[in-house]
């Protein structure tokens, strides 16, 4: 299987690494791992980078929260197909089905289990 | 919303962060009611709540215990309170209130909630502008403890 390159968004650099450890642990072949602390460095980010193939982004973050990230990664034409995981402490039904509501592939409650992460992985990449 | 409701929700949420997080059992305390506290030393996490109701939920502890639980999330050992331990008690944190959070909705509505902020320090002292009791819950986690401290309440 070939390795997938990530993009991890959170202001915590701690659950930046907890995010890394688990994706590196799964079924699937990490390759670059690529880190931004909110949606705007992300944007940015993805306008400089084509390699990303899948992007696990917390919600609440300062500065440009995910969901606002959500809505601008799908204006920009060139990266707009790329899969976004939403990770987050909150797992309201509203705030799900806005995120699924903007294109979101996937959603993932913090904390989360290595069976969860495995188990969003494999619908991602069967 | 009742204390008993605030209570159960503080413990349970508390409780389901530390298992799934960091593979650790706690024991929770009874909880009561306190002003605002005298001066502590350690690392304290403040959330803030808004919506209908408003508020700020802590994690406190001492320092030892801050740096055992940061290794335990990067399972890498860390000796003194550095970023990755302020980093990793403001994101336990978050996680603990936003379980929290999403328990009491449909007690009480939506709910915002703020970016975590950490302080590290001794003898410091923390006060809230409401003027309410706050609901303290203490925890123990082996031969350490902590608190979860939180100050709802309704607008209007």
């Amino acid at each position: 299987m070939p390795s997938i390159n990530v993009l991890i968004v959170d202001d915590s650099a701690v659950m930046r690494k907890i995010l890394e450890r688990s994706l590196r642990q799964s079924h699937v072949v990490i390759g670059a791992v690529y880190e931004a602390a909110d949606g705007a460095e992300a944007l940015e980010k993805l306008k400089e980078n084509s390699a990303v193939q899948v992007i696990f982004s917390d919600v609440n973050m300062p500065n440009m929260d995910g969901l606002e990230f959500l809505r601008q990664l799908r204006a920009l034409e060139k990266r707009k197909g790329v899969p976004v995981v939403m990770v987050t402490t909150e797992g309201t039904e509203s705030k799900v089905m806005e995120a699924l509501g903007l294109g979101a592939a996937g959603y993932i409650r913090k904390p989360f289990t290595a069976e969860q992460m495995q188990e969003t992985l494999t619908k991602l990449f069967p | 919303m009742t204390d008993d409701q605030l209570s159960a929700a503080i413990q349970s949420a508390t409780s389901s962060v530390f298992s799934t997080l960091l593979n650790l059992e706690v024991s929770a305390g009874t909880a009561f009611q306190q002003t605002d506290p005298q001066p502590i030393d350690g690392v304290m996490a403040l959330l803030g709540f808004t919506g209908n109701w408003v508020g700020t939920g802590i994690f406190y502890c001492q320092e030892k215990l801050a740096c055992q639980l940061s290794s335990t999330m990067l399972m890498s050992p860390i000796s003194e309170v550095n970023n990755d331990v302020l980093d990793g008690v403001g994101e336990l944190a978050n996680m603990i209130m936003g379980n929290l959070k999403d328990s009491l909705e449909p007690l009480i509505g939506g709910l915002g909630m703020s970016v975590p902020t950490v302080v590290y320090g001794r003898n410091f002292q923390t006060r809230s502008t409401m003027h309410r009791n706050w609901l303290v819950v203490h925890f123990t986690v082996g031969e350490d403890t902590f608190e979860i401290r939180v100050c709802l309440v309704a607008q209007g």
